[in-house]
């Protein structure tokens, strides 16, 4: 056998060794900056992720070869995700730039784990070797479960941080040994020759296990059912703005490797993986959904959504072939948007000492706070599926997917769970229009780096929702770029 | 052109309801909102001409094409009458409204909430995709929501405002799997296509298709959301409770019933429950003592009849059916708003308190009275006209069952003329609730004086014209269709065409001679007369009788119950326990497990040949096992560190044993290093409190830790067993290592050349760990003196200082060797950097931990930045020189006293896994340390 070393293409990790950078940069300047300056790094790492995400842009298309020796692929796959990890990345940052100082959080170290664990994201997207992938997802993790538990003074944080990496670490494990089974099974830990072996020979029981190992990995950390327990105590004890970044970053990461190998890698043998995940993606859509209904805690009600969630992008993964990813990519993007700008108002809720996080404290802000009031209604609408907006053309996607590749019963049973959502999103527009609430005095400003977040989410939203087409398709040609 | 003027009438109300007027005008601005109806009336009647003539008007954009989804709008006669109906009862519902909410705040806010409805009424009858058509009809339930709701203060408000949104939007959504599944089959949303090629669509999708459409315009046994949406205020119930929205379902019935006109079920199930409804609803209808609660059953009922003529099919049914539309819409709107007035006017809507208001208010009594008889079937009104059609519709419909058609008498001596029947029971109630309505508010003496007397005496005097005047014209209208019979048959044969395919045959007149027809429409007059004239014998009873349970009781229990289950079902499972959640973990992990072993035992059947274990790899296990069991059991954590040391321990004989001295030289580093840790951060803790298990718990958990083992034990097993893909990796290591790479320990070279890609980001992810410990503990709670520091100061030991300062160079030195032979012997930058932390924290524990930082020159952050660099920079040094990343180059150098040294560009690399490993370690126990 002839092997070549390494062979090196630059341009593939290019957005990768720039968010480290910048990272490191963040890192080292915090050494010899005073408090009250510390905001810069804010605005440093917004300036490396736009940078990264304009990088990453430019390099869409360009580079579909893999590269050292087939561990890593910036195809246009992964580029499309790095612009998404960019998108979530860059509006936390906008975010906790207000978020920061209500909450009191004056950690140097914020802005660079953030940035670190973006770099593990974009690893996870385009690695094409199961231990890079292992790797990414650690570099992602552990900067994550740092971030759970950087509120130092909530004991919740404490508690979020503690059991975020607990359960954490016993998925690692799985995932791990899943890919040593792989290893076993195929020989490889590279995503072609494990394709080639799988396309030749087909599953073997050691396969089989190993798969399912992976799919409690993977399953863990997009919190689906039955690995989803952590997800309410961590989201809504962690800091608001981390809890966005993880809901909707970590789980557009996961996403990203668990489709490339289940989609692509092991598409051959897609028979024995699609029963299981049908089962997974319907139990998470139902529990997720049948939960949430009953929560008066709005992060932690939007925890469970975000189960449901990830029970709806799971249903794209069973459908499968170039529409089901096509819709699971095209979703990530319209969650992580509604999604961050929803936390987003919860932050802007939220005062020093007070965070504001039930239910009732959202009565009556409509008729308080318009703008508020109307972005929050436009993401909940948007969450439930409420056409024209962006979570409707999404559902819609990956529904139309699943019934024609076949599984019309999982579209009835993830509409169904749609309607159900209604129940909780809308509960909160009727509290923001049709309640008498206590006033909040005052909230932040929203001409501040938390209201261009929110108000680029919501545009967002609204604008991916009225012209689904451009991204679609984009959606697809990135997710055709696997081969 | 004429598309433009489509769009116009779904825009011009959206963009109506986005305006917004400055404060200190709202109130006086408001009605300018009325415009929005009048410009659309305009509209609708300049395409009167096309309509006439039979054309469509089309427009499409695309919105996501791939997924067949295009913002088509068309408009042929049948959207052509409802648009009419929407703009026209609209431009009245909008001008009683500014009279009828002069005074109040919200009137600006009801404006624009009406215009957001009127624009998804106007979506539902214009859109051709049917995507787009649901999106709308959506719409229209979200806006009822909002009116309905529209006094928030009311608890009943909003639960009438949820529960008409709850029963829509489900009905709406089972017509999403409908849309879907035409989908899947024709591969279209358009309705035009659908309908040009007269599709043949399975019964069960039309089902579909008619729960929404029964939901929406409240058919049994849906019709509970009806009566309870009467909490809106009154201009909104005229209007969408009686004039449109509830006319949704119809239009959609009506829409698809060319695609359905083959269809027995889809015709069965549409008149049934349109029958039953009619009769129900106007059962319902006479119980009621709330003027509004009677107008809402007694809609119920009138839109069970349209139903039913719907579900006909024949011609005179859908002209009748058609007609009933336009009528209803005319004088029901009429007495809607009467309601309203009179609500306003004298306080009250109770029938009881009512009465004796016709001198106070003579035009009102007029147009209400008409309006209730035209509702009531009585010539020469709309309402006639419609009625005797629809006796012929049901006298030919009984007529067909028997597949005859001959003659009323030969109807009479076979089987029992149910549907005929039925009918005309249903028109004797419409007739008793008529009377009911206008004779007790305005002609019955007052039983009880009104609330405010002042107001009702002046009542004509005050009320304004605004609150009389659209009821004077509605009931004109009703009049007017019934006395030139030809005005209503221009306007309602363009829609009966798009249904029926042809032009009517049938012409409308109020005389058609004696028929069977009339002679029912005479029957009624009679019973319903007589019935009014004894009512007092049994309505007074009918109207104390509570029914034990009822279908709204259904709604209410059924939510109540849900909502205790879904508490129940996340208190059960969501405990907020680690131990909880890591078990179902476990358990997900067994039960995972079980089912591809199991396949793969049955299949291996044991044929791979198992090398049978030495005694001391027995005893060695055994003591592992121990060991284990002692962590589990013992309540002492020093204890259960040690005993988990002694488990790791163990493994690293068992690495010895099976020839990796790397491997266990690292096992044993790293297990000395987390000794420490643990010791150090132990003390913080207390002991272990027992557990409160049952026995049954404990047992539980025993059986998911043997589980667990076995699982994973019958794991490896299978394993090494199962057939083994031959790689040619480990020889081609063995083979090239030294060759391309210049070492001898494989594992050594495979770290830091073949797969040194990987190593550098282990060494990133040590490197943001280490950031994260220090960010949770160094930079947490400072300026305390923290329990550590005290324990550090305070046993100074002597022994120990003495045995620290002798052991850290001789240690160091190791560490160093370690690292320089790491590439042909065990060693390496790892097992070195960790060697170098113990070696530390020992100095560390020996000494004062602060004082020792103080001696350190570099903090342990940048140790691992000069580390990270280092790795980095030997990679990228084999790029400048031409080579890929990480590329080796080998030279041997002679130095003084270490002889022939052989030199790697990966020692480098090494070194830089070693700084990196040491400030880690370093970092984050000197942060435990002095935390």
């Amino acid at each position: 056998m002839d092997m070549t070393l390494p062979a090196v293409n630059w341009l593939s990790v290019l957005p990768t060794l720039l968010l480290s950078v910048t990272g490191m940069l963040a890192l080292f300047w915090d050494i010899w900056m005073k408090d009250d300056e510390r905001s810069l790094l804010g605005w440093l790492s917004l300036t490396g992720i736009v940078v990264t995400a304009l990088c990453s842009w430019l390099l869409w298309g360009q580079n579909d070869v893999e590269s050292f020796s087939g561990m890593f692929a910036l195809d246009a796959y992964a580029v499309f995700f790095h612009l998404v990890f960019c998108l979530v990345a860059g509006l936390t940052v906008l975010m906790s730039l207000t978020y920061l100082e209500t909450a009191e959080i004056r950690h140097g170290e914020y802005y660079a784990l953030i940035l670190f664990a973006t770099v593990g994201m974009t690893v996870m997207a385009a690695a094409t070797d199961l231990i890079l992938i292992f790797l990414g997802l650690e570099t992602m993790s552990i900067a994550v479960y740092v971030l759970a538990g950087i509120w130092r003074q909530h004991l919740t944080s404490h508690e979020a941080a503690l059991k975020y990496f607990l359960l954490g670490a016993f998925a690692s494990g799985f995932l791990l040994y899943g890919i040593a089974l792989i290893y076993g099974a195929t020989g490889s830990v590279q995503l072609g020759p494990i394709a080639e072996h799988v396309g030749a020979q087909g599953s073997s029981p050691l396969l089989l296990i190993g798969m399912g190992l992976l799919i409690v990995g993977f399953g863990f950390k997009v919190a689906a059912v039955p690995f989803h327990v952590w997800t309410p105590d961590v989201y809504q004890g962690s800091p608001t703005t981390v809890t966005a970044f993880m809901a909707v970053g970590v789980k557009a990461a996961a996403f990203a490797a668990f489709a490339r190998i289940f989609l692509h890698t092991l598409g051959a043998v897609h028979t024995d993986w699609q029963g299981i995940l049908w089962v997974v993606a319907a139990l998470t859509m139902t529990v997720g959904n049948i939960t949430a209904l009953v929560q008066h805690n709005i992060k932690r009600m939007l925890a469970y959504s975000s189960i449901a969630h990830a029970g709806y992008l799971l249903v794209a993964m069973v459908a499968g072939k170039e529409l089901g990813g096509a819709a699971l990519m095209y979703y990530l993007v319209a969650y992580g948007l509604m999604n961050l700008g929803a936390f987003g108002v919860v932050v802007a809720v939220g005062r020093k000492g007070e965070p504001h996080e039930e239910l009732d404290d959202y009565a009556g802000l409509g008729f308080r706070h318009p703008a508020l009031g109307m972005a929050m209604t436009v993401f909940m609408l948007s969450l439930t599926g409420v056409p024209p907006l962006v979570g409707f053309t999404g559902k819609f996607y990956i529904f139309s997917a699943a019934v024609q590749a076949g599984y019309i019963w999982l579209a009835i049973i993830g509409v169904l769970n749609s309607v159900v959502s209604a129940y909780y999103y809308i509960r909160v527009v009727v509290n923001m229009y049709m309640r008498e609430g206590e006033a909040i005095v005052e909230l932040p400003s929203l001409r501040s780096a938390l209201g261009a977040a929110i108000l680029i989410a919501a545009i967002g939203t609204v604008l991916m929702g009225v012209f689904p087409s451009a991204s679609m398709s984009w959606a697809g040609a990135s997710f055709l770029s696997l081969g | 052109m004429s598309g433009f003027l489509i769009i116009s009438l779904v825009l011009l109300p959206l963009l109506g309801s986005l305006v917004s007027w400055p404060e200190r005008w709202r109130q006086r601005l408001a009605p300018a909102y009325s415009l929005v109806p009048i410009l659309q009336l305009l509209i609708v009647i300049s395409l009167w001409a096309t309509v006439q003539a039979g054309e469509r008007i089309q427009c499409s954009w695309p919105w996501a094409p791939s997924l067949g989804l295009y913002v088509s709008f068309s408009l042929d006669g049948l959207s052509w009458l409802f648009t009419g109906l929407i703009s026209g009862v609209g431009v009245f519902v909008f001008i009683y409204a500014a009279f009828y909410m002069a005074d109040d705040p919200t009137l600006s806010r009801l404006y624009r909430f009406l215009l957001l409805f009127n624009a998804a009424m106007m979506g539902v009858v214009l859109a051709d995709n049917l995507i787009l058509l649901l999106v709308f009809w959506e719409l229209t339930s979200v806006s009822s929501f909002l009116l309905i709701g529209f006094r928030s203060h009311r608890a009943a408000a909003c639960e009438g405002a949820i529960k008409a949104f709850g029963l829509t939007a489900i009905g709406g959504l089972v017509m999403l799997f409908g849309i879907l599944a035409v989908y899947a089959e024709h591969g279209t949303f358009e309705l035009s296509v659908l309908l040009a090629n007269s599709t043949s669509i399975s019964t069960a999708v039309g089902l579909c298709f008619l729960v929404g459409a029964f939901t929406k315009s409240a058919q049994f046994p849906f019709h509970i959301w009806l009566p309870s949406a009467m909490e809106a205020p009154t201009p909104v119930s005229a209007y969408l409770h009686a004039a449109t929205m509830v006319k949704a379902g119809l239009y959609l019935i009506a829409r698809l019933t060319p695609l359905f006109a083959d269809d027995p079920t889809w015709s069965a199930t549409v008149t049934s429950v349109g029958t039953v409804t009619l009769v129900w609803g106007g059962v319902l209808a006479c119980k009621q003592v709330d003027l509004k609660a009677l107008l809402a059953n007694s809609t119920v009922s009138q839109l069970g009849l349209i139903v039913l003529l719907l579900g006909l099919q024949t011609e005179i049914a859908l002209f009748a059916a058609i007609l009933h539309i336009l009528n209803h819409a005319a004088f029901k709107g009429a007495l809607f708003l009467t309601a309203g007035t009179v609500e306003h006017e004298a306080g009250t809507r109770d029938l009881r308190r009512l009465g004796g208001l016709r001198p106070l208010m003579p035009t009102l009594t007029l147009a209400a009275t008409l309006a209730s008889l035209s509702m009531a079937g009585l010539p020469p009104l709309g309402g006639f006209l419609s009625k005797e059609l629809f006796y012929e519709g049901v006298l030919e419909a009984d007529l067909l069952q028997r597949g005859n058609v001959s003659s009323v008498s030969y109807l009479l001596e076979d089987t029992f003329p149910l549907l005929t029947t039925l009918a005309v029971t249903a028109s004797c109630l419409t007739f008793l609730y008529s009377f009911i309505f206008f004779h007790g508010t305005f002609f019955a003496p007052a039983s009880h004086p009104p609330e405010q007397p002042h107001a009702s005496s002046h009542a004509e005097h005050h009320s304004t014209l605004g609150l009389i005047a659209p009821i004077v014209v509605l009931s004109g209208l009703a009049v007017l269709f019934g006395l030139v019979p030809s005005l209503a048959e221009a306007l309602v044969t363009p829609a009966f065409r798009v249904i029926h395919g042809e032009p009517p045959q049938l012409h409308l007149a109020l005389w058609h001679g004696l028929t069977p027809a009339l002679g029912l429409s005479a029957l009624t007059i009679v019973l319903g007369g007589g019935a009014f004239l004894v009512r007092q014998r049994f309505l007074q009873a009918a109207r104390e009788y509570q029914a034990a349970y009822s279908f709204n009781r259904v709604y209410i229990d059924g939510l109540t119950g849900f909502t205790h289950l879904f508490h129940w079902t996340r208190a059960l499972y969501m405990t907020g326990s680690v131990t909880d959640y890591i078990r179902y973990l476990l358990v997900a992990l067994i039960v995972g497990l079980s089912i591809p072993l199991w396949s793969f035992f049955e299949e291996m059947a044991l044929q791979a040949d198992i090398v049978r274990p030495e005694y001391h790899e027995l005893g060695l296990a055994g003591l592992m096992a121990v060991a284990g069991i002692m962590c589990c059991r013992t309540h002492s954590r020093i204890v259960l560190v040690l005993s988990l040391g002694l488990v790791g321990s163990l493994m690293a004989i068992f690495f010895v044993l099976f020839s990796a001295p790397d491997l266990a030289l690292t096992q044993v580093l790293v297990e000395a290093v987390s000794l420490v840790l643990f010791l150090l951060v132990l003390r913080y803790f207390s002991m272990i409190r027992p557990l409160p298990y049952t026995p049954r718990t404990r047992l539980f958990n025993i059986g998911i830790s043997v589980g667990t083992g076995l699982m994973v034990s019958l794991l490896l097993f299978a394993a090494n067993v199962g057939p083994s893909i031959p790689s040619v990796i480990p020889s081609y290591y063995l083979a090239n290592s030294h060759l391309l790479a210049g070492g001898y320990n494989v594992v050594n070279v495979i770290l830091v050349d073949f797969r040194g890609f990987d190593t550098m980001g282990e060494i990133t992810v040590f490197s943001v760990a280490v950031l994260g410990v220090l960010a949770l503990v160094e930079l947490g709670v400072r300026g305390q003196q923290s329990l550590g520091t005290m324990f550090m100061v305070s046993f100074p030991s002597p022994i120990l200082q003495a045995f620290a300062r002798l052991t850290l160079h001789l240690m160091l030195v190791f560490a160093l060797y370690l690292l320089l032979r790491g590439h042909n012997a065990p060693g390496g930058g790892f097992i070195a950097g960790v060697l170098t932390a113990v070696a530390m924290t020992f100095q560390m524990m020996a000494f004062h931990a602060e004082s020792f930082s103080h001696e350190m020159p570099w903090k342990p952050l940048q140790v691992v930045a000069v580390g990270l660099l280092l790795a980095a920079g030997t990679g990228l040094g084999s790029i400048l020189i031409g080579y890929p990343f990480l590329t080796s180059a080998i030279g041997h150098y002679n130095f003084p006293l270490f002889g022939d040294v052989e030199l790697v560009t990966a020692m480098g690399f090494d070194i830089g896994v070693y700084l990196v490993v040491v400030g880690t370690s370093l970092g984050i126990i000197r942060a435990i340390a002095e935390d």
